[in-house]
């Protein structure tokens, strides 16, 4: 607990040893750290960093919601009947490995640029590790519980509602957790590769326009951004399953 | 029996997928069908440069992921090892772990150029990630017991690190390597869509923009078989590597 | 001063281990207190007592992973500093005190290594370590593969390889069943008999400390502040070699049995 402070003299002593570094010095591709505070304080004023920040966090809630929503349909579907299981693992390994990005030309002819291009690219994202992660958290259920079911004379759609589902809760949760994460990741990623819109594309725009004050501030707003939802889902994760006690 | 099924399925999808495409349900100029995407492909192994562009992304990737191997278990052996630096660093990396690898790509452009020096760099950063955390976990999870049999044995520091530590690591490490291999082949492409370094990446967004679907096509299908290939041969290292603990 | 003391003891050699006025806290907790206790060549010296004695911190003293608050831990006349080459601990936990990516030999292998001995005579001495606590044929096996008695024999190997002077055992047995904790009661005897080891082990099984041990201490749990942590000790007195069945019947075993038994009902006072 006293040893907190420890991991704060690291940041600063790198931004101060940054700030020393660029002063006075004229860069196109680096920035002071006051430089990139104060470009932080314009953007934000004049609505540029909001606009981004919702266009990429809409893109990844919508893939997530997407995606996520499938993924989960199909590994409550996989992870409860083997035969389904067995039928569609094969097509499961085959297209799980195709890398997210190599999908960015295909949604780019389907789709074109904009909302759309970037959903569908984050929802392939997120649809393979939801669906893995809840098939096997539905594999992991207690095999007591199923025991359970057959004894109390549920109909199997009661069972999975009440039993299955609830008891493969927290590690869906753990899952969707890192769903966002990977959605966050991947709208940034086609941002910068193809899609002109969001936090992404305003970095290298910013690049390009040799603004690397706003560089940095976009680029340490989107750091920001990406720990503080990772740690929000934590500790909401902490709070939600904290009586199902074990689950880290 | 489960292979069968898994085959089935494969060739009903196939099946699926040459009906919407015959069936002029869906554009053809975005979706080819599987015969055409497959001829694409074979003819651009044999008459193409389709291997060629295939063996240099699997470079770029090979490359940016060994440097950030070699980093990854130095850096993270060096850190994990000592508990006081662990104390000063963790913070600071914990931090900077959910920025997506591919928000440095405006940086490094800025600092690189267009140059394949760039793209090298985006995906050993990118990558490093992965490798460094898991190797600092391993470290850090040493049974406290071994700590003690070291030095009621008097082993050296560095004989530590090599006997008990490095090992200890190992499972946390190839996971992390593994990972990192994925996302090595992410910023590979992403590398190459961005500048004009050869590759499949740079050719798939070729064929999208000339609306030549099939050899986008046949371009995805080999990125996603560098990626199931490279997950295969990873694991069959792990297996290897790690038959100890099927013992367990 | 401690000069003078060295001239002195030069009269007769210094005990292999010895404890003056040994105590320790944990914060506010005294653990240990006013303990003296030597251990002497070729002695085996049993530790008895009840739970959160300080049986263990007793054992870690002698390792030097762990330092007294007051008083003097000696080995051969000198402080002990930290660990020394010739003093090995078998650790109860068995299983987490091995190294679970190296075989059976590997494991034997690492004291060794940690020894500097050469790689030419490794292979040879862990056969012969491999013979003595009768693993020949499990050699290029996974801990993981083998059963609680067997990965204690290991890890008895692994000790035996540094060739100690003194051997410390905490609690080694106490995971075990029965049967092989008294065939692995047998074994250790005849090892340390044949290697001249001295050996402090600490129990918390009376029988095992009266069968195995030539001395036996009892330890008294939270000592006030005049009272020492020793609150007896038992000289055994029984025949070598001893034997399960013969040496258990013996009215000497019995008669020690008995005092040992009421002392620890009467709650070591």
């Amino acid at each position: 607990m006293s040893g907190k402070w420890r991991g704060w003299v690291v940041p600063l002593v790198l931004v101060s040893a940054a700030e020393f570094a660029m002063h006075g010095v004229q860069s196109y591709a680096l920035a002071a750290p006051s430089a990139a505070a104060s470009a932080f304080a314009e953007l934000a004023a004049d609505g540029t960093l909001w606009r981004a920040t919702f266009e990429t966090l809409g893109s990844a809630l919508a893939g997530v919601v997407l995606g996520g929503g499938l993924g989960l349909v199909l590994g409550l579907w996989l992870g409860l009947s083997r035969t389904v299981a067995d039928a569609a693992s094969l097509s499961v390994e085959l297209l799980r490995p195709i890398p997210s990005v190599a999908m960015i030309p295909i949604a780019l002819l389907a789709f074109g640029f904009g909302w759309r291009l970037e959903i569908a690219i984050i929802a392939f994202a997120c649809l393979w590790p939801m669906l893995v992660l809840t098939k096997s958290a539905v594999a992991q259920v207690e095999p007591r519980l199923f025991e359970v079911a057959q004894v109390l004379r549920l109909t199997p759609m009661s069972s999975v509602l009440k039993l299955i589902i609830p008891a493969a809760l927290p590690r869906i949760f753990v899952a969707f957790r890192l769903c966002v994460g990977v959605a966050l990741v991947v709208a940034v990623t086609v941002e910068i590769a193809a899609n002109p819109q969001g936090l992404g594309y305003s970095m290298i725009l910013a690049q390009q326009t040799l603004h690397p004050e706003n560089l940095f501030a976009m680029l340490a707003w989107t750091g920001l951004l990406g720990w503080s939802i990772g740690a929000g889902l934590l500790s909401l994760q902490r709070r939600l399953f904290a009586h199902y006690g074990g689950l880290q | 029996m489960r292979w069968i099924k898994g085959i089935a399925v494969v060739a009903a999808l196939l099946c699926l997928w040459q009906a919407m495409a015959a069936s002029g349900f869906v554009s053809r100029v975005f979706l080819p069908s599987p015969i055409a995407a497959s001829q694409a492909l074979l003819n651009g192994l044999t008459h193409g440069n389709l291997g060629l562009l295939t063996l240099n992304t699997i470079e770029h990737m090979t490359y940016g992921w060994l440097l950030a191997c070699l980093i990854g278990i130095g850096l993270g052996s060096l850190i994990g090892i000592s508990s006081t630096l662990r104390a000063w660093l963790m913070p600071t990396l914990e931090v900077l772990r959910p920025l997506p690898a591919s928000s440095m790509v405006p940086v490094f452009i800025g600092l690189f150029g267009f140059t394949p020096n760039m793209v090298l760099a985006v995906i050993a950063f990118g990558s490093l990630w992965p490798v460094l955390l898991a190797t600092i976990h391993g470290f850090a999870s040493i049974e406290p017991r071994l700590n003690e049999v070291g030095r009621m044995l008097r082993l050296s520091r560095a004989a530590f690190i090599w006997k008990i530590g490095l090992p200890n690591a190992l499972p946390d490490a190839l996971a992390g390597m593994r990972l990192a291999l994925t996302v090595a082949l992410i910023l590979a492409i992403v590398g190459e869509m961005l500048t004009s370094q050869q590759g499949l990446g740079r050719a798939i967004l070729f064929a999208a923009r000339s609306f030549r679907s099939a050899d986008l096509f046949a371009g995805v299908m080999l990125l996603g078989l560098i990626g199931l290939c490279c997950n295969a041969l990873l694991a069959a290292v792990e297996r290897r590597a790690l038959s100890w603990q099927n013992h367990r | 001063m401690p000069a003078m003391l060295n001239i002195v003891q030069t009269a007769s050699p210094p005990p292999l281990a010895s404890f003056s006025g040994v105590a320790l806290d944990f914060g506010a907790r005294r653990v240990l207190n006013r303990l003296d206790l030597e251990i002497g060549h070729r002695e085996v010296v049993c530790v008895i007592g009840p739970t959160g004695c300080g049986k263990t911190t007793l054992l870690r003293l002698l390792t030097g992973l762990l330092k007294p608050t007051e008083g003097m831990v000696m080995r051969n006349g000198e402080p002990v500093a930290g660990p020394a080459a010739d003093v090995a601990i078998v650790f109860q936990d068995y299983a987490r005190a091995l190294l679970p990516w190296r075989t059976v030999a590997g494991n034997i292998s690492l004291a060794l290594e940690a020894g500097q001995v050469p790689r030419s005579e490794r292979q040879q001495r862990i056969d012969v370590l491999l013979r003595k606590v009768g693993l020949s044929a499990h050699a290029e096996k996974y801990p993981g593969q083998l059963s609680g008695g067997m990965q204690q024999r290991v890890q008895i190997a692994r000790a035996l390889a540094q060739e100690p002077k003194l051997l410390l055992m905490d609690e080694p047995f106490g995971a075990l069943d029965a049967m092989t904790r008294q065939g692995l009661q047998d074994e250790m005897l005849k090892l340390v008999i044949e290697s001249g080891t001295s050996m402090l082990f600490i129990t918390h099984d009376l029988d095992e400390a009266i069968y195995l041990g030539d001395r036996i201490v009892a330890l008294r749990t939270g000592p006030k502040p005049d009272q020492s942590s020793v609150a007896r000790v038992f000289d055994v007195n029984l025949p070598r070699p001893r034997d399960q069945l013969a040496t258990r019947e013996q009215p000497r075993f019995l008669e020690l049995r008995r005092a040992a038994f009421s002392f620890i009902q009467e709650g070591g006072a």
